[in-house]
């Protein structure tokens, strides 16, 4: 064998991978059959493409029926998913998400007319407050009393410090009941036909934009 | 009669099941023989196989039924495999199929009373040694030889340049051959 690689080495295995132009793999042949370093090199190419021909694999019975069943666990599972409104890219997800905005708005909307009418309920968290207190003394009376003087001491600073908590609070609540009222008269300011001509539009306009979207992937 | 491919992905797409598992009977031979072929693996084989069809189930609504339906199995079935191959070698480190252990393995058989290999174990050694492939060499060998497809539409499954899967073809065919090598000495011994 010679030390000088023949040119139509490079050739050989885009030739028996059929990739050839038809005149270079014609000129190629005509090569073969004179150079015998080629023609043992295709010999041993050959040997290499018929040990990587690799049979077609099955994967066994019940391939289909398992997929089909890992199809079916997982829409059991997006079903309990279905309200997460993080999943926008199917437009199903979409209209869900516009209807549960629109749950949460009626619900606020609810919760404030609520607090409007009877702003007084504010005055349950005293009572709860009291309740615990009662609850605590009961309990400081059946400790030994240097445990109990010391719990009650920690317990007043405790108190004091909800107490802080509860005012503020008391105060955004408040402060969300002036919302809540600033957006009542605004309503006022409008006529109900007026609200309920919009509403309605609102409603198919929905209505129709979910066909739409249904439209576009079908 | 049989329905043709594009009539059962436009049922499929309407939600038919019956639609899509015939769709899955037709191709679960190809996706599961790609699979098995990169990972050297039947059991992570069926799994990734399995993981196509789900992913290909939910991604149908977006296909389009002018497009060539094979490659885009081709092109899924080769991106979730490589994403196990890299969880693999994570947790259990580099998984390299080495050249000692395929010699090894030769030689056990050659000192066995039935010298000759049996078809199955050629195939299954095989496949070990493509294993041992840097990855990107893998795909496209396996898609060439035993899915016996153009440099073209491997460029297209890969999307890469055609320049590109010609070098790594080449690249990959030279490491196979010296891994190959005793392999094939044996055969033509026997
Ligand atoms: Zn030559």
């Amino acid at each position: 064998m010679t030390d000088k690689r023949c040119v139509y080495q490079e050739q050989i295995t885009t030739y028996l991978d059929g990739e050839l132009e038809r005149e270079t793999a014609a000129q190629f042949k005509k090569h073969i059959e004179s150079c015998p370093q080629c023609s043992q090199e295709l010999k041993e190419w050959e040997g290499v493409f018929d040990l990587l021909k690799l049979p077609e694999e099955e994967p066994g019975p019940g391939f289909t029926k398992s997929v089909l069943n890992a199809l079916h666990r997982q829409k059991g599972e997006t079903a309990d998913l279905k309200q997460n409104p993080l999943i926008l890219h199917d437009p199903w997800n979409i209209k869900n998400l516009t209807l549960v905005l629109s749950a949460i708005f009626l619900l606020a909307f609810s919760i404030t007319s609520w607090l409007l009418t009877g702003a007084e309920q504010l005055l349950l968290i005293h009572h709860i407050s009291r309740f615990v207190g009662i609850f605590v003394d009961t309990v400081f009376s059946l400790l030994p009393a240097p445990l109990a003087a010391w719990l009650y001491q920690v317990g007043n600073y405790l108190s004091l410090f909800a107490d802080a908590v509860l005012t503020g609070l008391q105060q955004k609540l408040l402060l969300l009941l002036s919302w809540g009222e600033t957006f009542f008269m605004l309503i006022r300011l409008l006529p109900p036909t007026a609200w309920v001509f919009m509403l309605v539009t609102g409603f198919i306009a929905c209505l129709i934009l979910g066909r739409l979207l249904e439209n576009k992937t079908a | 009669m049989s329905k043709t491919d594009e009539e059962l992905i436009v049922l499929s797409q309407q939600g038919d099941e019956t639609a899509f598992a015939e769709l899955v009977e037709r191709y679960q031979n190809k996706v599961y023989t790609l699979a098995v072929h990169l990972l050297a693996d039947r059991e992570e084989g069926r799994d990734v196989a399995q993981e196509v069809f789900i992913r290909v189930y939910h991604a149908l609504p977006r296909f389009r039924t002018d497009a060539d339906f094979l490659p885009w199995l081709y092109t899924i079935t080769a991106n979730i495999a490589r994403d196990r191959w890299r969880r693999r070698k994570r947790e259990k480190g580099t998984i390299r199929v080495s050249l000692d252990e395929i010699n090894a393995e030769l030689a056990d058989h050659r000192f066995s009373p039935e010298s000759v290999l049996v078809k199955k174990d050629v195939s299954l050694m095989v496949e070990k040694a493509i294993a041992s492939l840097p990855w990107d060499y893998r795909i496209p060998i396996v898609l060439r030889h035993s899915h016996e497809l153009s440099y073209e539409e491997i460029a297209e499954i890969m999307k890469i340049p055609l320049n590109t899967v010609k070098t790594r073809i080449r690249r990959g065919r030279l490491l196979l051959k010296d891994i190959l090598a005793p392999m094939l000495e044996q055969r033509r011994d026997s």
